[in-house]
């Protein structure tokens, strides 16, 4: 067979989708054993907070006060001890997974779509429209993160709502810029310009032509911004701003540990550990998909 | 170069009016009117109406915008709801502890990630490179206020070494600054492995070394030049958003800095200050951009180009 011929061939087989790109990131991700640890420890923690729901109650397990037991060190009954107001902080901690997994995928996703439209549509649209919303999405990052997030806080109140809108209006600008960079790169290919002298629409173009082709590098960075929201939105509650006590979110916990530092260290200790733990698995994973994405890879 | 100067500066402009807006808006949505924090909760509704009607409050928004931006530009951030005194006057006297804090941290960050990157770039794949990249994954996943209470933990309950609250010697700046000053070294490093790498790997030094320069000779004239540009930049980034962040590094070892004041205004429905420190540290962000841009130009003669 002659070289040209293989390569026709190669090419047929790609088109007829032979060689599914998601199914070869996936084998190079593999081969990664800290990142596939990392997954395997992440989609452990998502099992354990869902069902942390079904079997602990809240009233009486989560939040329920138990004077009796108070401030006990980590023991066998109570793995990691008890908290000022005997709480189990073993429970404690497995149930706070519920709030920073929850707010860290949902910010995370929701700002991804957000940057995804705004970061698209610029660089597809370019012109006067673009440069405006580039204006405005640069003025944003110009506003401190951390203030921007207290003073949304100081507006929409403290909790999960305060928290969440908190969270998006910080990483959307980011998301936007990274999304059009993505974009542009894309655009310029010959197989857009194919698509867009076939008279393919606009909405056509973007969703199946370019977005599937920036995929991979979008969902780095969604990966590397949950980790990122995990800890922004328990620093947040340490500062008080965030989910209030008694709900068992981690950083909360800890604001309840800081007074009671000297004599029961313990109670800095777990949840500490947990936010570390989660943001990690979220870092490596993203590590991971990084190098399993690179074409040099395949 | 003058060009581009005026250029840079005149692009700001819209930059500054959009970041004021956006905040003016988002602190006039809060739910504290001046007259509700002034007079306290025990005020019967027709005198909060009163005391907002007399000091201007029920006008339009916008109107009180442009009043708000006519003060900026005479240094006036406009009144505390609580105390009725200046903002500027209050927040003024605990700038320093912040800029301090964030100038310390800053330049520690640099004086630890910049020779840490470009000794795991030169010795890639070595013992130093792989800890570098472990421990500063490790970092970049630890929250702030985390880190400092495990080093409270450890320098001052067990061991002793250092206060754990307050402000006055050379002691108190030792924790907070380094609680801001690793994660930001972490990321540093990482930052400079990568630029340091693709430098390495370019065609100048590839001709550097057919002409017979050293190793030591290509990487601290060739490569090190190159390869820090970008650091400029991140540094100032950096500087610029640990103002911001010291709030939590403040709130943990007491200090008595802009973070504490945003927090107690917050929580007291104080709007005027935490909109004054908004305003305050983005348009500082502005500035410190607009001199990294400035100094970026001045080594960089293809930023000029594009922009002059």
């Amino acid at each position: 067979m002659t070289k040209r011929r293989k390569q026709r061939q190669d090419t047929l087989a790609q088109m007829a989708g032979k060689t599914n790109p998601v199914l070869q990131v996936w084998k190079n991700f593999r081969r990664n054993p800290v990142a596939l640890t990392a997954l395997l420890i992440l989609l452990a923690m998502v099992v354990v907070a869902v069902a942390s729901g079904f079997v602990f109650d809240y009233n009486t397990q989560v939040v329920g006060l138990n004077p009796a037991d108070r401030l006990q060190s980590p023991n066998s009954a109570h793995w990691f001890g008890t908290d000022a107001f005997g709480r189990d902080v073993f429970i404690r901690v497995i149930y706070g997974a519920r709030y920073s997994l929850f707010i860290g995928i949902v910010t995370s996703a929701v700002s991804m779509l957000l940057g995804i439209i705004i970061g698209a549509s610029c660089a597809y649209f370019g012109g006067i429209y673009d440069i405006v919303m580039m204006r405005v999405m640069d003025s944003i990052v110009c506003i401190p993160s951390m203030l921007l997030m207290l003073a949304l806080v100081a507006v929409l109140g403290k909790g999960m709502n305060g928290i969440i809108i908190a969270l998006i209006a910080t990483s959307v600008p980011g998301f936007s810029r990274i999304v059009r960079s993505i974009v542009l790169n894309v655009v310029h290919q010959e197989y857009v310009e194919a698509a867009v002298a076939c008279g393919t629409s606009h909405r056509e173009i973007i969703v199946r032509h370019i977005l599937p082709n920036c995929f991979g590098p979008i969902l780095v960075d969604v990966l590397m911004s949950v980790a990122g929201c995990i800890m922004a939105a328990s620093s947040l509650s340490y500062l008080g701003m965030g989910i209030q006590v008694p709900a068992p979110e981690w950083g909360a916990m800890l604001s309840d540990a800081t007074p009671l530092l000297r004599a029961y260290p313990y109670l800095a200790i777990f949840p500490g550990i947990a936010i570390v733990l989660t943001s990690l698995c979220f870092n490596l994973i993203g590590d991971g998909l990084t190098d399993a994405l690179d074409p040099k890879n395949r | 170069m003058f060009k581009f100067s005026i250029k840079r500066i005149l692009f700001m402009i819209p930059s500054v009016v959009i970041i004021t807006f956006m905040t003016f808006a988002i602190m006039s949505m809060s739910a504290g009117s001046p007259g509700s924090v002034a007079l306290g909760i025990n005020a019967s509704k027709e005198d909060i109406a009163a005391y907002n009607h007399e000091i201007g409050y029920d006008r339009p928004m916008m109107v009180r915008y442009v009043e708000y931006m006519k003060g900026i530009l005479h240094g006036d951030l406009g009144n505390s709801y609580k105390s009725q005194l200046p903002v500027s006057a209050l927040l003024m006297p605990k700038f320093p502890t912040t800029f301090r804090l964030a100038l310390l941290a800053v330049c520690f960050s640099a004086l630890i990630g910049i020779p840490l990157g470009v000794l795991a770039a030169v010795k890639k794949r070595s013992i130093l490179d792989t800890g570098t990249t472990v421990i500063s994954l490790i970092l970049a996943s630890i929250p702030g206020f985390w880190l400092a209470l495990l080093m409270m933990l450890l320098f001052s309950l067990k061991l002793g070494w250092l206060p754990t609250f307050g402000i006055g010697t050379w002691k108190h700046y030792v924790m907070p600054v380094a609680t801001l000053a690793l994660p930001s070294a972490a990321f540093l490093a990482r930052m400079v492995r990568i630029t340091m790498l693709e430098a390495l790997g370019s065609d100048y030094v590839r001709t550097a070394k057919a002409k017979g320069a050293g190793p030591g000779r290509i990487i601290f004239v060739h490569v090190l030049r190159n390869a820090l540009l970008p650091v400029i930049t991140s540094l100032g980034m950096s500087f610029a958003g640990l103002l911001g962040g010291a709030v939590i590094a403040e709130q943990v070892f007491g200090l008595p800095g802009f973070g504490q004041a945003i927090l107690t205004a917050i929580n007291e429905k104080d709007t005027p200050v935490v909109l004054g420190a908004t305003v305050i540290l983005s348009l500082l962000y502005m500035l410190i951009m607009l001199l990294m841009d400035l100094i970026n130009a001045m080594l960089n003669p293809k930023i000029r180009d594009n922009l002059g």
